[in-house]
């Protein structure tokens, strides 16, 4: 699956102090019938160690695609132009698939949405454990069916020996999820990403989930990419935050500062369509729609569906400035913006 | 348990299919327009009370019904008639020949299984590659090739031409003696401890073999590809990907796994397939199997061993099914029955 990327960019393979992935302009490109689709355009990110760190936007957005880049696992048709992933001291974008084998469910831990489908469906949850287990910490049986039973025990399955037995269209989703946590952490990774943890679990259930994968991050001292379209499952779970928009980054920084201080109009408008302030009923979206990848904008991303945009915003790229202490925007006219006219910037009202 | 009930249950439905047949064996002999009585006595000097005498002892005076009713009580019984050209009853001639026809069969599909399931997994993984495209023009031209013709070029090459392999005249040399145990060469030659006549036998066997399982190995392989290309971009083979799980792991015991599931029913229904399908490769490299055996006696008028024939078929390909069942409970534990 994975293919030779192009190998750009040198320099010192250490990542920044209490830094456990860094990501450095990342551009990833897919090669598909109707054109070249340019998926990433320059991703920076940085995940602080034993934080979570919530990557946020609309389909298409190139959350998913940064997740996988860092994991190796973009399908054939992806090309990766040029960036660094600097993970343990080592840049997963030069890796071989082989190598990279060694480093995915030991040192990186990765679940995905739709647990279910995400499970084999003709194994029973002890042999799906067995093969990582197996794989990586060289249990045999008996060993790895006594480290199952603890992990099982540990994102809080009820009957926890009964369901070592079972099959996957036995369990209910939340349980599924739950085991794919248990083979996510199996190995206490360094680094834990989680693709839509919670898209399709019942809210009661993703309530659930959202505060065992919390905990267990936490409890294991791993360091998380949550990766969601819904705020709200980031305002309750992340200690960072990242906004994306059109394989950009637009914001970065802390959860409490994004959505407290809100600089980007694409964050401020996002923001509006997912809360609903108490003294106001009504619902917000933004208009118009993503751009094409295939022809990215030559300004700005967001220019298009933007409300404050001027004629700079048009013809040239604005780069990510720092704003405040580690609060990250990429906007010209994010003081214009600003905190208090926020509210009119991106947005539009409908009647109900 | 679960598996017992399944089994019986399926053995009990095959009574209604296997009455069907017996009806059909027994009408389509009784609709062909020769005359066993003429076939036993010989054209000439037919003495019309003796044909009468004769009539009366195969039961051919009595009403229909009463034929139909002898005929299935006899077959319960184990005794499928006289196969009147060569005046032994067809159980015995048969007996002699099924093993030559179950043999060819059963070597054929092991091959076909053991080539086409690793051709078509590494297919699947080389998607779009080069190898993926020689096993496709490969098996397309396997399944366009008929098995007769293809056996013609083989002797031509191997007989004829090259001389490697042995002339296309049944089963084993005629300086070759294998003691009859099980009516398996392979197994009675080497029940004798005869090595030499064992590899002999598989000699023979080489060149049929080849013809009849040409098309299935095709067939098997293409099927096989497209349920692993299907596999392979699930969700839960992304999720042992990102495991760092072994590819050889992922391919073929995570993948073949769930990729052997539509196959299977394929090669439950290859058996029978082969059985009746083998008649033509048997005619072709004379070799004295049951197809070959059936043939030659429909076109004597000498329908009992057609009528033993069709039920024997018949009645594999319906335990095919089943084995073919009993398989994917066994592998899909979502089954319910």
């Amino acid at each position: 699956m994975e293919k030779e990327t192009t190998r750009k960019g040198a320099g010192p393979l250490e990542t920044p102090q209490g830094v456990v992935l860094h990501i450095a302009d990342l551009r990833v490109v897919f090669h598909t019938y109707v054109g070249t689709v340019h998926a990433l355009s320059g991703i920076d990110l940085d995940l602080r160690e034993g934080k979570i760190t919530g990557l946020a936007g609309e389909t298409g957005c190139g959350k998913s695609v940064t997740a996988k880049a860092v994991m190796q696992l973009l399908p054939s048709t992806a090309e990766v132009l040029s960036g660094r992933i600097l993970f343990g001291g080592e840049d997963l974008v030069r890796k071989t698939p082989s190598e990279m084998d060694a480093i995915r469910g030991k040192r990186i831990g990765m679940i995905f949405q739709n647990p279910r489908a995400a499970l084999n469906p003709l194994f029973t949850v002890e042999e799906q454990l067995y093969f990582l287990l197996h794989r990586h910490e060289h249990l045999g049986r008996k060993e790895a069916r006594k480290r199952s039973l603890a992990l099982l025990e540990a994102v809080r399955m009820g009957g926890a020996k009964k369901r070592l037995r079972s099959y996957p269209f036995e369990l209910s989703t939340g349980m599924c999820q739950r085991v794919m946590i248990a083979m996510g952490l199996a190995c206490s990774p360094k680094l834990f990403i989680a693709d839509e943890p919670t898209t399709g679990l019942d809210v009661t259930v993703q309530a659930q989930v959202l505060e065992l994968f919390k905990h267990l991050v936490y409890e294991v001292g791993s360091t998380a990419l949550l990766i969601t379209h819904d705020l709200g499952v980031i305002a309750e779970t992340s200690d960072y935050m990242g906004v994306m928009y059109g394989g950009r980054m637009v914001e970065f920084g802390t959860t409490e500062d994004l959505i407290e201080h809100t600089l980007h109009p694409y964050t401020q408008g996002l923001l509006r369509s997912s809360f609903t302030g108490e003294d106001d009923d009504e619902l917000h979206y933004i208009p118009g729609v993503v751009p094409d990848l295939r022809r990215p904008p030559s300004g700005c991303v967001f220019e298009a569906r933007c409300a404050v945009c001027v004629e700079e915003c048009r013809v040239s790229v604005p780069d990510m400035i720092e704003v405040e202490n580690g609060h990250r925007v990429a906007c010209f006219q994010a003081g214009a913006a600003g905190i208090a006219d926020g509210g009119k910037a991106g947005s539009t009202r409908g009647e109900r | 348990m679960r598996i017992g009930l399944l089994i019986l249950r399926r053995l009990l439905l095959m009574i209604p299919v296997m009455v069907g047949v017996l009806v059909i064996t027994f009408v389509i002999g009784r609709v062909i327009p020769a005359d066993p009585v003429a076939l036993l006595m010989g054209q000439e000097n037919a003495d019309e009370a003796l044909v009468q005498q004769i009539r009366h002892d195969l039961g051919l005076d009595q009403p229909i019904w009463t034929q139909f009713y002898v005929y299935v009580r006899n077959i319960t019984r184990g005794d499928f008639g006289m196969c009147w050209s060569t005046r032994n009853p067809v159980l015995d001639d048969l007996a002699v020949r099924l093993p030559a026809t179950l043999e060819l069969v059963i070597v054929s599909m092991i091959v076909c299984i053991v080539l086409a399931i690793p051709l078509g997994v590494y297919a699947a993984v080389k998607r779009d590659a080069f190898g993926d495209h020689v096993t496709r023009v490969a098996s397309l031209v396997g399944v366009a090739v008929p098995g007769f013709w293809f056996g013609l070029l083989l002797i031509f090459f191997f007989y004829y031409y090259l001389r490697w392999a042995p002339p296309p005249m049944g089963r084993i040399g005629f300086r070759t003696t294998i003691v009859p145990v099980t009516g398996f060469n392979l197994i009675d030659s080497l029940l004798a401890g005869n090595l030499k006549a064992f590899g002999e036998v598989w000699a023979y066997l080489a060149l049929p073999v080849a013809a009849v399982s040409l098309r299935k190995v095709a067939q098997l392989t293409r099927l096989v590809r497209s349920s692993m290309i299907e596999v392979l971009a699930s969700d839960y083979i992304q999720t042992a990907r990102a495991q760092g799980l072994r590819r050889s792991t992922i391919n073929f015991r995570l993948g073949l796994k769930n990729g052997l599931l539509p196959p299977i029913t394929q090669i439950g229904d290859m058996f029978g397939d082969l059985i009746g399908g083998a008649v033509v490769i048997e005619l072709v490299f004379a070799w004295p199997g049951a197809g070959r055996w059936a043939v030659t006696s429909a076109l004597a008028g000498d329908f009992g061993p057609i009528q033993a024939f069709v039920v024997i078929c018949a009645a594999v390909r319906v335990l095919c099914f089943l084995v073919a069942d009993i398989l994917y409970a066994v592998i899909d534990p979502r089954i319910k029955y």
